[in-house]
């Protein structure tokens, strides 16, 4: 349950991320659970903070608290009782609505080019840490993504693996797709591993 | 107040790109004409409302999959591919499209190649206009000129039976008056 404590954890985390964060989340809430939905999230949100993250002032290409997207994901989680199954959805559909996803898919070329260019694919999005992809292996259907200096919030290990899940299925024709996170940093890990193969 | 001042970008820009972000919206939103975007490995990687409402493809559904899924003759399809390479672009190809509810939609498509600054291909913009109208249109038009021509040619034949008939009627009398006159010369 959100209150002020955690609050006032999360408001430290240091950081950035684009509007489009926001605007990926109001898509979501709309498709799943309507203008009702959304009007219930904006009220439980208005309870605990000040400032509407669901607004149409908010700027895709804008830079806002990175603390906000986390805290922005926690509300959504308690307002509708969601898990993992959603959140890891939420991440999963967020690159197919995303405006910031849009003005870089010159980088959606092929499987080697948008994960060798992750780390600028990461700088356009958020302004602390970095993505590297120090494995990519096409003939076993192998792509290994290291996430270094980003230890936010957990709840950002579920959205990630859906998100960089959605990301290789741009650039790679497979029938499946499967992803683990087999580091986290909040696991005394140096940084955040995902493995992410595919047939 | 809503965010933090934009630490990285000065105020005119972040009004600019608010502007443009917005323009780009409502251009997608408001474009008549079905309008996939397309990677170098066929991956349709954007999308915009026309082609939502023609297809019934949902982004969600959508992005992610191959181009080729679309469309009844996937041979066709995949020389319409290796052609635009070729020729940078492709008008006014006709196809059949296969909706979400399995419908089949004749389509009109052109495809044009997209390049970066080095002149690498980057992907392709596929756009599709539904042309189900024109066709049912254009058949009817056969259809009509069809029975018009059967209409025609059954008119024809019948004046010739009665050209032929009349003809040798004629004859026939001409025949007949010269047998009188015989006659009553003898």
């Amino acid at each position: 349950m959100l209150n002020k404590d955690i609050i006032k954890e999360i408001s430290k985390i240091k950081g950035e991320t684009r509007g489009a964060v926001f605007r990926t989340d109001v898509k979501y809430i709309l498709d799943k659970k309507g203008e009702n939905g959304l009007n219930q999230l904006k009220e439980n949100l208005k309870d605990i903070i000040d400032n509407d993250f669901y607004s149409e002032k908010i700027v895709s290409t804008g830079w806002y608290p990175l603390w906000w997207r986390i805290l922005s994901l926690l509300v959504i989680k308690e307002t509708f009782n969601w898990g993992e199954e959603e959140i890891f959805d939420m991440g999963a559909r967020a690159p197919k609505h995303s405006f910031i996803v849009k003005t870089i898919l010159r980088y959606f070329i092929s499987i080697e080019k948008t994960f060798e260019e992750s780390g600028k694919y990461w700088e356009k999005h958020y302004s602390v840490g970095k993505l590297e992809a120090p494995r990519i292996d096409i003939e076993n259907k192998q792509l290994v993504l290291h996430l270094l200096d980003f230890k936010a919030h957990p709840i950002l290990c579920i959205y990630f693996k859906g998100y960089f899940k959605s990301i290789t299925g741009l650039v790679v024709k497979a029938e499946k797709i499967f992803i683990e996170e087999t580091k986290c940093m909040f696991e005394d890990n140096p940084y955040h591993e995902f493995v992410i193969n595919w047939e | 107040m809503i965010g933090n001042k934009n630490k990285f970008v000065p105020k005119e820009i972040e009004d600019d790109l608010r502007n443009l972000e917005r323009y780009i919206e409502e251009l997608s939103v408001f474009l008549p004409l079905s309008v996939y975007t397309v990677n170098p490995s066929n991956i349709i990687v954007d999308t915009n409302k026309a082609a939502i409402d023609l297809t019934g493809y949902d982004e969600d559904f959508i992005i992610g999959k191959e181009i080729v899924i679309l469309f009844k003759d996937k041979k066709t399809t995949e020389e319409c591919i290796n052609q635009v390479l070729e020729k940078d672009l492709i008008k006014n190809q006709e196809m059949v499209l296969i909706a979400y509810d399995k419908k089949e939609i004749p389509v009109n498509i052109s495809i044009s190649v997209r390049k970066d600054r080095k002149n690498n291909v980057i992907g392709y913009f596929w756009a599709m206009s539904d042309i189900s109208e024109s066709k049912r249109f254009q058949e009817s038009l056969e259809k009509e000129v069809e029975e018009r021509t059967k209409e025609l040619r059954e008119k024809l034949e019948e004046l010739e039976r009665f050209q032929k008939i009349a003809v040798g009627r004629e004859l026939k009398m001409i025949e007949l008056k010269k047998e009188v006159e015989r006659l009553k010369k003898s």
